[in-house]
């Protein structure tokens, strides 16, 4: 009994000695005064609101002009930032009958002045319009970092040339017509002609 | 008096076509052949309105890629129009024996396959109409009458064109073929898979292939400007390119109904 209770005596010690160990182990020295980077790297709050067409169905070959409209909700005025247009064309299926990806197109990257505190600033591009159907994308960036809430994306189509004149229709329907009318009166004049020749040979 | 006998026989013959019209649109009319083209043309369009109308799933924000997405099927009304209509409409004469009444009588043959060739011609040309007619009914519900747009008479000038030259092939087939349920087959998958094949073949070993007249059916969608009812990367169709579509189907149509025409005339009752 008396050698159960020093057994347990020493386990007991030995136990608290370990739990000061560790406890002093697992304090890092000068820990307190570590700088850390705990706080979010703040960014401007703009906002890409809208960006419109001049038409909203433009046409092949058509100059269209698109206008993008930024918000500074921040209380002071922001500069040197970047703004990136892209177009990509939308493709369904290809002849192969399989997906392919277009590359994205470049309508505007250029760098805007300094835009107002608490302030809305528009910025108009143009761009040539060529059929299909495409995706318009733009994004704004503060010292190569993308701002979350310029990203603005919307498809838009655009229109082929009207195609096909009333003139070649008239045509094809007139051949179609006239090959029908020939063989309805054709057999009638050879049936006539051959019945002269019988004529004139039974005469000679 | 040679003029006189000339006009007297195409009195005769404008007759005889005529009757023969007559006795071919009441065929045609009792089969159910051409109830089952037109209901097809009617339901199709309706169902592109109603699906999205009672589903809730949404049409397209205008009308223009309304009509391109359901002018995707409109091959597959003409082939099938023509299948029905034009497929069994010679050899079947043969294979019924009506041949050995019809032939014999003092009439020429050329006013019965006239006749015959009209009589589907129109009968087609009315099942398509329905499938447009169906469609611009459907615009106007959803987008309102003023958003039919005007191309759709374009687009109708040149499917009913089409549907010329796919019918000419069904005509075709139905004189060269013994067999109604062969030549109709074959105009069906004819149209819609070997043509298409032979093009894609043509295309991969670098021959020319712009005279095959299936290579025009998008032109049918494309006149509405849209890009939205085309497949791959969408390119415009220019008017060089109108022309030589028109050029093509037109001759087509003209030579498969001469080739038709004259395997017939040669052939006996």
């Amino acid at each position: 009994m008396e050698s159960d209770s020093k057994k347990i005596f020493v386990i007991g010690l030995l136990a608290v000695i370990m739990l000061f160990n560790l406890s002093i182990n697992s304090q890092v020295s000068g820990f307190d005064n570590f700088p850390t980077l705990n706080q979010d790297l703040t960014l401007p709050k703009l906002e890409i609101s809208n960006v419109t067409l001049s038409d909203d169905l433009p046409e092949e070959g058509q100059n269209v002009t698109f206008s993008v409209i930024i918000v500074n909700h921040d209380n002071y005025s922001v500069g040197g930032l970047v703004l990136l247009a892209t177009i990509q064309q939308i493709v369904l299926v290809n002849p192969h009958g399989q997906t392919e990806e277009e590359k994205p197109v470049t309508i505007t990257n250029v760098t805007l002045p300094v835009i107002p505190a608490n302030s809305v600033y528009v910025y108009t591009g143009y761009f040539i319009a060529k059929f299909g159907q495409y995706t318009f994308t733009t994004i704004l960036t503060s010292t190569l970092v993308k701002i979350p809430l310029s990203n603005y994306v919307f498809t838009f189509e655009v229109l082929s040339p009207p195609v096909g004149d009333w003139k070649g229709l008239r045509i094809a329907y007139s051949w179609l017509f006239l090959t029908l009318i020939s063989l309805f009166l054709v057999p009638s004049i050879i049936d006539i002609f051959y019945r002269k020749q019988a004529v004139r040979k039974i005469k000679e | 008096m040679e003029q006189g006998s000339l006009l007297v026989e195409w009195k005769k013959d404008a007759y005889e076509l005529w009757i023969n019209l007559k006795f071919e649109f009441l065929k045609i009319r009792r089969s159910s052949k051409l109830l089952l083209a037109i209901g097809l043309a009617a339901v199709l369009p309706l169902l592109f309105y109603f699906i999205p109308l009672l589903s809730g799933g949404g049409f397209p924000d205008n009308a223009g890629d309304f009509i391109s997405q359901n002018m995707n099927f409109v091959s597959l009304i003409i082939v099938f129009t023509a299948m029905l209509l034009a497929g069994d409409i010679i050899n079947k004469e043969h294979s019924n024996k009506t041949a050995l009444i019809l032939y014999p009588l003092p009439q020429r043959r050329t006013n019965i396959l006239i006749s015959k060739y009209v009589v589907s011609l129109f009968s087609s040309w009315f099942a398509l109409f329905i499938y447009y007619l169906f469609t611009a009914v459907s615009v106007a519900l959803q987008y309102g009458f003023s958003e039919i747009p005007e191309e759709m008479i374009k687009s109708y000038l040149f499917a009913a064109l089409y549907l010329s030259a796919v019918l000419s092939v069904a005509y075709f087939l139905s004189a060269w073929l013994k067999s109604p349920g062969a030549s109709m087959t074959l105009t069906f998958f004819g149209v819609m898979i070997f043509l298409p094949i032979t093009v894609r073949l043509l295309d991969i070993i670098g021959i020319d292939s712009s005279w095959i007249f299936t290579n025009y059916s998008t032109i049918i969608t494309s006149i509405f400007r849209f890009p939205s009812g085309q497949f791959g990367v969408a390119t415009a169709i220019t008017e060089d390119e109108f022309y030589k579509a028109i050029k093509v189907v037109t001759t087509s149509a003209i030579i498969f109904f001469l080739a038709a025409f004259g395997l017939e005339l040669n052939k006996e009752a």
